[in-house]
């Protein structure tokens, strides 16, 4: 995976735009954040608080899932460099589940479970290179897999895929028919989604280089799909559509074409029913997302060079946490703070 | 381990240069390269005073054997038995250093744990340890018998190979030691050396250095610090500077690894050492 990169494409003419919803608004406000943990210079890629407060956090290019005391020292760790079980090589993603946890290695295409004294408990290996994980609640494992025949596809314990679903969606309609010649060159690369599941197993996923978030039944049925805040996907779609270019592009090496690196975190808080995604556009944005009411709140930080890279609930208190790091700088940062919603309604789309 | 690099290959170097401060002993280590790498490396000499060859698979042979995608350089860990426990061509030189010490020592030192091991110490205090002043060969229980406010400095060093090449630079620093402490008055009169170092060739170049620094060498591990010397500092002559309140709470620690002759700081506050 290659992050910061400038995508630059060429573009042409053409048809239709498959979203007839407008855009959604919603309520934006300033983001502020609490008291905040230094992580150190390793970048972390996926977080996990747990009741007792210790934090886990997957570091790639120390091949380890390190756990760190609420202060921010480092305690212990699960798994180290290798390509035994138990042993992780360029891990990019994990997800709890119960007693387990999830780990997921991009190159080596490799899912292991294992205890949280780091014991492997199984481990298969996946036909593509997926860049996000979650445990379903029945014990299923689902990943993001746009070379599948749908978005996510979903694995047993022992590496049998069950099924796979999630509509993909094409360049052009989202960026302008004008691109239609991109839609082969990013069938792929544009359906890339970081995924995240609730209680009930219903499965969210956030397109990582589109403004749009959809909800899935276990059973893979879509049951909503939401653009991200009116003012917000205009901006992105607008920018994108014409000029083809961002700063911010993620690349992965099965196709190894840079999309927009807009979503970068996901996940599912169960004590206020909210989806909290996070996402990069001129600055980090938070977006509180209500799956009962539809109702949608943007919390913006006002700091462009804040690059806000993933979200977490505590276990337990259910404090929002948030990790950022600096642009330039290395040093990775959790903020905690105790969550507040206020927010209305925007357009929802069902279909 | 096996580093399998062709003439281009720059990380094949970069590996050894990792392992050149490494005591390899426990493992067979191998080059394998085509023509054009054999060719410039030849046999590659490690400072821990052992050969590595290197072999010339101008044909391919065991690139094919080894079944490795056409790829600038390969590292390939194998048991004795010819088990294969890990293959890949994307290993940087931090990859190499974690995986060289995973397999040769069980346990992986990572540089970003270094600042939160320092961080953990302040405000516990330093356990008592005895050690012997260098220049008389008293021994004495540190810090209680320590002047000087029971700030130190503290040499030490991962491995005793690399702790005599260190011995080098020492001298020069308890040089600048001299010079600095005549004018801003601010270094520690009080230097404590690792177990690590040779107690002979330590008594000579301090006297030689003719330092004004009260210089005590441990006699056994120091606790907490030198555990923590051992995670935060890899390189041959780091150096910490240890401060203490009365009570012996330690209240400060600033890292410092050499740099082409001078101090530069590693971590915490700089405190006179520039």
């Amino acid at each position: 995976m290659d992050c910061n990169n400038v995508l630059s494409l060429a573009g042409l003419a053409c048809t239709m735009l498959f979203l007839s919803s407008p855009p959604s608004t919603a309520q934006t406000s300033a983001l502020e954040l609490d008291k905040n943990v230094d992580l150190g210079r390793s970048v972390v890629q996926q977080i996990y608080v747990a009741a007792d407060h210790k934090i886990y956090a997957l570091q790639p290019s120390q091949h380890r899932i390190a756990i760190f005391s609420p202060e921010g020292s480092v305690i212990s760790q699960i798994g180290m460099i290798g390509q035994e079980p138990g042993s992780f090589y360029y891990p990019l993603d994990f997800s709890v589940s119960g007693k387990e946890i999830l780990v997921l290695e991009a190159d080596d295409k490799r899912v292991q479970a294992l205890t949280f004294a780091g014991r492997s408990l199984a481990q298969f290996s996946l036909p593509h290179q997926s860049n996000s994980i979650t445990a379903s609640p029945n014990g299923n494992i689902c990943v993001a897999d746009p070379f599948d025949s749908g978005l996510v596809s979903i694995y047993d314990i022992h590496g049998t895929r069950l099924r796979s679903f999630g509509e993909k969606l094409d360049f052009s309609e989202i960026y302008g028919s004008r691109h239609k010649s991109l839609d082969h060159e990013y069938k792929y690369g544009i359906n890339r989604v970081l995924i995240t599941t609730d209680a009930s197993g219903n499965i969210y996923a956030a397109f990582i280089g589109v403004p749009l978030i959809r909800e899935y039944a276990s059973s893979g049925a879509l049951l909503h799909e939401w653009k991200y805040p009116e003012q917000l996907y205009s901006q992105i779609t607008r920018h994108i559509g014409d000029t083809l270019s961002i700063s911010n592009s993620e690349r992965f090496a099965e196709d190894g074409i840079p999309i927009p690196r807009i979503a970068t975190g996901i996940v599912f808080d169960e004590e206020r029913q909210l989806l909290l995604v996070t996402a990069d556009w001129d600055g980090p944005h938070l977006l509180s997302l209500d799956v009962q009411t539809g109702h949608y709140e943007d919390q913006t930080l006002n700091d462009p060079h804040m690059h806000l890279s993933h979200v977490a609930i505590t276990q337990g208190t259910h404090e929002l946490v948030a990790l950022m790091n600096k642009s330039g700088k290395e040093t990775m940062r959790l903020y905690l703070k105790k969550y507040t919603s206020t927010s209305h309604q925007p357009e929802r789309n069902t279909r | 381990m096996v580093v399998y690099g062709d003439g281009s290959s720059t990380a094949a170097e970069r590996a050894f240069r990792y392992l050149e401060v490494r005591d390899t002993n426990l493992l067979p280590t191998l080059l394998v390269g085509d023509h054009a790498l054999s060719a410039r490396m030849g046999t590659y000499h490690l400072s821990c005073k052992r050969e590595c060859k290197t072999v010339d698979d101008r044909w391919g042979f065991i690139r094919a054997t080894l079944r490795l995608r056409s790829h600038p350089y390969h590292v390939y860990i194998a048991r004795r038995n010819g088990t294969v426990i890990f293959s890949d061509d994307i290993a940087d030189t931090s990859d190499i250093q974690q995986l060289t010490e995973k397999y040769l020592d069980g346990v992986v030192h990572y540089a970003d744990d270094e600042t939160h091991a320092t961080q953990s110490l302040i405000g516990g205090e330093v356990s008592s340890f005895p050690a012997i002043r260098v220049s008389d060969g008293r021994l004495v229980t540190i810090p209680q018998d320590l002047p000087d406010g029971h700030n130190f400095l503290l040499f030490t060093a991962r491995c005793p190979d690399c702790s005599l090449d260190g011995l080098v630079h020492v001298s020069n620093i308890l040089k600048a030691s001299r010079l600095t402490s005549k004018t801003s008055g601010v270094i520690p009169q009080t230097v404590l050396f690792s177990s690590r170092f040779s107690s002979r060739e330590l008594k000579q170049l301090v006297l030689a250095s003719g330092s004004p620094a009260d210089v005590y060498q441990a006699t056994g591990s120091i606790p907490a610090l030198e555990d923590l010397a051992n995670l935060t500092l890899s390189a041959p002559a780091d150096i910490c500077l240890v401060r203490t309140g009365a009570s012996g709470t330690i209240i400060g620690i600033t890292s410092f690894r050499l740099s082409g002759g001078s101090l530069q700081v590693v971590q915490g506050e700089s405190y006179g050492l520039q």
